[in-house]
């Protein structure tokens, strides 16, 4: 067999390896939507308009076609007009008469139609994720939202009846649910732009002692906050002076403080988090960061509900992006007026009494009796601190604030309980300090795994430690490796959980690996989010944030990541094809 | 029965021309995804093609010749598709040429892959197509020339040009040296 002949071979093999046979079925039901109101052109017709092969004017040129077209299209025309001049019609034709317009009943919109039953018939609450529009006179609440959240909602200015539409936008409108266990997001109907959230962060990075703050806390630090330029202290909801929340707006009474920011700092759409004051979604969730800016307008609700911390806020930005150009894009305005309406036609806000507590004690400190270290608890504070801060620059993203919450001096000999043999958790030969913290943790053996709490060993006469042992359910990062490479052309890659409709699922995945690489291990597959986090950054070659289809700040790539064996591979998790390859 | 549904489709019967889709839209599919090595312009183009299939139906005179027909249609629905392409076209990271030690089959075999993928992406959309109607579908050179609406030489032409230019950049591609991760082309 020569050179060619394997070649030839090779190239078939890779057509038929490569040929997806299956076309998507939206394909085929939009061809049939697109051919079915409609026939064929005449034959003559198209023929004219130069189709393709076996046409009686197969062989007339191309100018050849249009000289014929200029002559049918006179004829027409000329037939036209003598049409219209016999019928008296020849001003009309002419244009010197306004087309006349014949009476016609408007059909009723799509959003006029209610999809639930009108709360004049008693019925269950209706979860938002479950419904096409939302109307009046329902309580409405989230599959999700923890703990539950109930609400009523209306169109500003209008009568409450039951069952019309109101002035949110169709909360199905988004590619991704714009509701979690820690986030409603309800759009005003002006373009769907502008938004009220129902936030219960995750942890708070905005300058409080606490990443877990209550009401009055985060309030004292946002109004503190000098970075978020004017506000106004309104005080609590039931202040009377104030009245841009209404009475209505919390069917129970909660600890409370009302804070607006007023955005008029001039818009800096190239700066992330201007202001160092976020609230952060839970790692591996697809909730975006929220930043709260000085050049984005918004009100504040700080509720505490059942110890947690709750937060509504209002913005005419639909600001949920992780950079301002992104806010930008979505046509972010300032308009005090729109905040307050969207305050007015949400009402009897509830949640559910929960007894859960969050942890709010600071970092614990265990000394046995009799050991006398060298280094103090700061100290390895400091040195956990500063690891967890090398692992944020690693992953380019800080999951969680980091904070230390126990620091245990333990003697030689001592195993930390549950920690495996060979894991790093003992028994240690010298005096060492266990040190548990929240942060960024990686922990990469063959593979990365990331953790949002752990535990670090750091032996008490400076030699090298162990850990991060981490504490819970880690989830599985790609390579950092291919995080620099993201980060080096301007992208940032978030883990997430896979939308269970919308993207190729995690087995299909794994199914055209096992067919394209049989013998291959793979790692992987990880689903997660790319988005532009730097339009101006380049790579090493020149390419910035078209690398992965994410090019504009206003874009998010699904992608699906895996290792096989050797060398990485993205694929676009909505299309499958591949969007980038690289290796060590 | 192909000919009996184009027929009765070319008479303005829907649901024959509905049959006639199905029948055809995985390898029009297949084809295009080939042709544009992307799947949403793959889509388009496939869209493009059988919506224009149906427009123009009528001006099919031999019902045997749908097949061949609505190749053509698709191959330049691909061309369409391709210059949109151009507009806004997905840049990848460049993968790491492999060397050193000798490499497991299957990774021989990944690496063959990558190349040929690297170097098809490089070749311009005529000379995917004309590749792909040769080598994917294994048409006759007068079919593939029929479709492609050239002569049967200049379609000759064009293979052993695309051949070579393929064969040229995977030897290139062989060339190369190692490239530090996540670098981009």
């Amino acid at each position: 067999m020569n050179d060619r002949d394997e070649f030839d071979r090779t190239l078939r093999a890779w057509f038929h390896d490569e040929a997806r046979l299956d076309a998507p079925r939206h394909v085929f039901d939009a061809v049939v939507a697109a051919t079915g109101g409609r026939s064929p052109r005449m034959g003559w017709l198209a023929i004219l308009r130069g189709n393709p092969m076996d046409a009686p004017l197969a062989g007339i040129g191309h100018g050849g076609r249009v000289a014929i077209l200029l002559a049918v299209a006179a004829a027409l025309l000329l037939g036209l007009m003598a049409g219209a001049i016999l019928s008296g019609g020849s001003d009309r034709l002419l244009g010197l008469e306004p087309p006349i317009r014949t009476a016609s009943t408007p059909a009723p919109s799509e959003s006029a139609r209610p999809s639930v039953p009108p709360a004049t018939q008693p019925g269950p609450e209706v979860a938002i994720e479950d419904t096409g529009n939302l109307v009046s006179g329902v309580t409405y609440t989230s599959n999700l939202f923890e703990p539950k959240v109930t609400f009523r909602l209306s169109a500003y200015g209008a009568s409450p009846a039951p069952g019309q539409p109101t002035d949110w936008c169709d909360p199905q409108r988004d590619a991704y649910a714009p509701t979690s266990t820690r986030s409603v997001v309800l759009r005003y109907k002006m373009s769907c732009v502008g938004d009220l959230r129902i936030i219960r962060p995750y942890a708070v990075d905005c300058g409080t002692a606490d990443a877990h703050p209550d009401a009055a806390s985060l309030a004292t630090a946002i109004l503190a906050n000098r970075g978020l330029g004017a506000m106004q202290d309104l005080g609590t909801p039931a202040d009377s002076r104030f009245t841009i929340v209404p009475p209505g707006l919390l069917a129970d009474r909660y600890p409370a403080r009302v804070i607006k920011i007023d955005g008029s700092r001039a818009f800096d759409g190239t700066t992330t988090d201007p202001g160092h004051c976020r609230l952060l979604p839970e790692p591996g969730s697809s909730d975006p960061t929220i930043e709260l800016r000085g050049d984005i307008g918004a009100v504040l609700i700080l509720l505490d509900v059942d110890g947690r911390l709750i937060v509504l806020r209002v913005a005419d930005g639909g600001y949920d992006a992780r950079t301002g150009a992104e806010a930008a894009s979505r046509g972010y305005g300032r308009d005090d007026a729109v905040l307050a309406v969207m305050l007015q036609i949400i009402s009897e806000i509830r949640f559910a009494a929960t007894s859960a507590t969050i942890d709010r004690s600071g970092p614990t400190v265990e000394i046995p009796a009799g050991l006398t270290p060298t280094m103090t608890p700061a100290t390895v504070e400091q040195m956990v601190l500063a690891a967890i801060a090398r692992d944020e620059q690693r992953f380019h993203e800080a999951l969680v604030p980091a904070r230390v919450t126990a620091i245990r001096l333990m003697p030689p000999g001592s195993t930390v309980a549950g920690g495996a043999p060979g894991s790093g958790a003992g028994p240690f030969d010298r005096l060492t300090w266990a040190v548990t913290a929240d942060g960024t943790f990686l922990s990469c053996g063959s593979h990365c795994s990331a953790y949002t709490s752990a535990t670090t060993f750091i032996p008490d006469d400076g030699s090298s430690g162990s850990g991060p042992l981490g504490n819970g359910t880690g989830f599985a990062v790609p390579d950092p490796g291919f995080i620099a490479a993201l980060s080096a052309q301007g992208q940032a890659f978030r883990p997430a959980s896979a939308p269970t409709t919308g993207v190729i699922s995690a087995g299909s995945v794994i199914g055209d690996l096992s067919q394209v690489h049989p013998k291959a291990d793979f790692y992987g597959p990880i689903f997660g989010l790319v988005t532009c986090e730097d339009q101006m950054k380049l790579g090493p070659q020149g390419v910035g944030c078209a690398a992965l289809g994410a090019d504009k700040a206003d874009q998010t790539t699904a992608i699906w990541w895996f290792d096989v064996g050797f060398r990485w591979v993205a694929i676009d998790a909505t299309t499958g094809s591949t969007l980038a390859r690289g290796g060590p | 029965m192909q000919r009996d549904l184009v027929v009765r489709a070319r008479e303005g019967d829907h649901d024959a021309f509905t049959a006639l889709v199905a029948a055809s839209i995985n390898g029009l599919y297949a084809t295009a995804r080939l042709i544009l090595r992307n799947d949403d312009l793959a889509e388009d183009a496939v869209q493009d093609a059988l919506v224009r299939a149906w427009s123009n139906i009528r001006s099919l005179r031999d019902p045997d010749r749908f097949e061949a027909w609505l190749r053509r249609l698709l191959v330049h629905a691909c061309y369409r598709a391709g210059k949109r392409e151009r507009v806004r076209r997905v840049v990848e990271i460049q993968e790491i040429p492999l060397g050193g030690p000798a490499s497991p089959d299957s990774q021989r075999s990944l690496a063959i892959r990558d190349q040929l993928e690297r170097g098809f992406r490089r070749l311009a959309p005529d000379q995917r197509a004309v590749l792909t109607l040769h080598y994917f579908l294994d048409l006759p050179d007068a079919e593939v020339a029929d479709v492609l609406g050239v002569p049967i030489g200049t379609m000759k032409s064009r293979l052993n040009r695309a051949s070579s230019a393929l064969r040229a950049a995977l030897e290139a591609d062989d060339r190369e040296p190692a490239i530090a991760e996540g670098q981009t082309t």
